[in-house]
This record gives C-alpha cells, structure tokens and sequence, in this order.
C-alpha cells in the first residue's frame, strides 16, 4: 500500500494512520489510489464502499481491501 | 436523453467525492500536473496497438515544440489522412502523455496519422501562446505532409475540452488568413465560450469532474486579464463562422461543457457549416481519457474514430476563401 501511494499519489512517506487528505492527496488523487488498489488487488470496490471513511488512510484502505477479499 | 450517469462514470465521481475535503492539497498547476499524469496512467488505454508512435522536435516561436506522431497498424506506409490534435487540460496542465491514450484510439478507429501537439501551458504562457503554438503547428504539418506520410488535403484539426477551443480556433484563424488549408474540425466536449456561464455549467458546477471552482482558477491564469470575447479565447462568440471547415462535435451529457458544445455546433450550422453533432448520454467531462475506468468510452471512440475517417476519405478538396 505504501508503494501504491509512493507511485501514484504521495511522494512522501505518509503514517499508516495519517489521513491522506491532510498528507496532500487530492480528489484526483483519490480516483487514482481506488482504481490502482482495485488493480493492484484485482478486486472491485463496491459502490457503496467508495466513501472518505473507508480511504482516509492506509490502515483504513488496507482494513477495506481485506474485508472485500474475504467477502469475495 | 437517458438523464442517468453510466455507472463506471458514476463510480469515477464516487471516487473523486471520496478524495474531497482535505486541506492539505493546495491547487497549484504543478500540483494538478501531477495529478493528472497520475491519474492518466491509472485509467487510459494503453493498450491500443498502433504501428509506432513517435516524437518529433521542431523549431517552433519560442524556440522548440514536440510533435508526436502516431501511425496506425493499417497501411502504415501510405500517405494517409491526418488528424492534428490539441489536448485538453484547460491551457494550464495536461500534456501529450495524458492524452496518449485518447491519441492511439483515434489513430485504430480512424486509420489515420494522429499528429498531437506539445502546445505552451499558462501560466508560464498564458493566452494567446497555446493558439499561436496550434496554429503554428498545423501550418507546419500541413508544410511537411508528405514527409510525416499525411495527404495534405486531407488534414483534420481536433481537440478535447480546451484543446478543442485551440482546434475551433485555429479553423477560424486559418479561413481567415486563406490557410493553412483544414478539410474537418472535430471537437471533443470543447470549451467554447468562456465570457457566460451556460445552464449546463451553472447545473453541474460541483460533483461532475471539473469544478467550477477548478475552472475558475484556470480561467484566471490562462487569460490572464485577456478580454473573455475574444473568439481567440470564445470561439462562440465570433461573428463569421460562415466557410469553416465541416465539423463533428461531441460532447456528454453530464458535462459542464455541454451546452456550449452543442452552442457551437448550432452556430457553425445557422452560418451553412456542415455539422454533426453528438451528445453521448450519460458521460462525463475526459470520459474518453479514462477509457481504462470507463469502458463505454472505449466503445464511443470507436464510431468517433470511424467518422474522422470516413470524412476526410471521401473529403473533396476544399477551395481556400480569403475574408
């Protein structure tokens, strides 16, 4: 996940905690990471999942692509 | 009009939403650059074949320009119809990367040489440079057809967004000059008029791509103090349209752009230009860069293509009036 974010979003090293808003990814970024978590994982963010809570930090993206893989 | 976003656009606007709010992402035109960049590699159509795409330095007004040339896999080595694109971006970011996906594309579907243009970004060069670059660099295409494998007479003009206002303008431009010779306009959701905020931009000025506030910003820099009726800067508001090349105008229907797309079309057809106009019902603003997410658009290209194509095949040769 931190190279996702190194690669497509943020240069910088972000706190798994942090939001990533306030770290300086915008709303295109944000477009961006789903879409590259959604390769990266080959899975696919249901509608109702793509919400601020669930990618508001790394934790928050991580905690999300485990519950869509042990649903799937 | 279905009135119902397609469901990729729609999870594209999600995504977007999701990413609003935050205070730490200053808009900044290296910032959006970036981002842009970004967001092309993770949603555009990279793997369109095309038989080569190449790049092309020439000595341009303020000093170099690069043009990048793709060939398409039909008959690569015939003199071929050939388009000259502008991307979009709003004067101020976007470049030929991101457009490289839209740009190949074209090239499958039309069967034609795509030529796209690295045209001066404000602010560094604000407004006229990007129209003194488009309209440069289609005299110099048209100059050098036979050696980039381009039937002169045959030689399109196209753009999306603001790159479609350079397209609109370097059409009105050359009429008016008796040259370079152009035998088709096509115009992506273009910008065509920045001097009034139409319903279609004032009813989807949040929530649908491109904000208002966005466009606002790039507005400011791009004119930079210039006078917004300039048919430079708003292509509708110019009052002789009459003789302008054919013309194919897109636009979607949940885009702000909307109205003053199809504002233009009405226009170039009152003056007795031949138009087509398309409204593709439920997309959005750049649908046809992020055909990796929406894979509709990638359908949409395909007749968009074929039309460029038919057009400038069966175009007949063009007499140059001078006004």
């Amino acid at each position: 996940m931190q190279r996702l974010l190194a690669e497509r979003s943020i240069d910088r090293p972000v706190h798994p905690d942090e939001d990533l808003r306030e770290a300086g990814l915008s709303s295109l970024d944000m477009v961006t990471l789903v879409l590259s978590v959604e390769a990266e994982f080959d899975l696919m963010v249901p509608e109702i999942a793509i919400m601020p809570a669930n990618f508001r930090s790394v934790t928050a993206i991580s905690r999300l692509v485990d519950s869509i893989q042990r649903g799937g | 009009m279905t009135h119902v976003l397609d469901r990729h656009a729609k999870r594209v606007l999600d995504m977007l939403a999701a990413g609003r709010g935050g205070n730490g992402a200053e808009l900044t035109p290296r910032a959006l650059r970036e981002s842009m960049e970004r967001l092309a590699k993770a949603v555009d159509l990279r793997s369109v074949a095309v038989a080569s795409v190449d790049d092309r330095r020439i000595r341009s007004l303020a000093g170099g320009m690069t043009l990048r040339a793709y060939t398409p896999l039909t008959a690569p080595n015939e003199l071929l119809p050939g388009v000259v694109f502008f991307h979009g971006g709003t004067g101020v970011f976007c470049s030929l990367d991101t457009h490289d996906g839209l740009c190949r594309a074209l090239a499958a579907s039309s069967g034609c040489r795509i030529v796209s243009v690295d045209y001066r970004l404000a602010p560094e060069h604000p407004f006229p440079a990007a129209i003194d670059d488009g309209l440069f660099a289609t005299q110099w295409i048209a100059d050098h057809a036979a050696e980039l494998g381009i039937d002169r007479e045959r030689l399109a003009v196209a753009g999306d967004s603001a790159g479609g206002t350079i397209a609109a303008v370097v059409c009105q431009l050359a009429q008016r000059a008796g040259g370079p010779r152009v035998a088709l306009q096509v115009l992506l959701c273009p910008v065509t008029d920045l001097a009034s905020e139409s319903p279609s931009r004032a009813e989807l000025a949040t929530g649908f791509f491109i904000e208002r506030s966005t466009l606002e910003w790039a507005k400011a820099l791009y004119c930079a103090g210039a006078d917004l009726y300039d048919p430079r800067i708003s292509p509708l508001r110019s009052t002789d349209l009459v003789g302008l090349p054919p013309a194919q105008i897109h636009t979607a229907e949940f885009d702000p752009m909307r109205d003053e797309g199809q504002a233009y079309a009405d226009a170039l057809s009152a003056a007795g230009v031949d138009v087509s106009y398309v409204c593709h019902e439920g997309l959005i603003h750049h649908f046809y860069c992020m055909a990796g997410a929406i894979p509709r658009a990638r359908e949409v290209l395909v007749p968009v293509g074929a039309a460029i194509g038919d057009a400038l095949r069966a175009a007949p040769p063009r007499p140059i009036v001078a006004q």
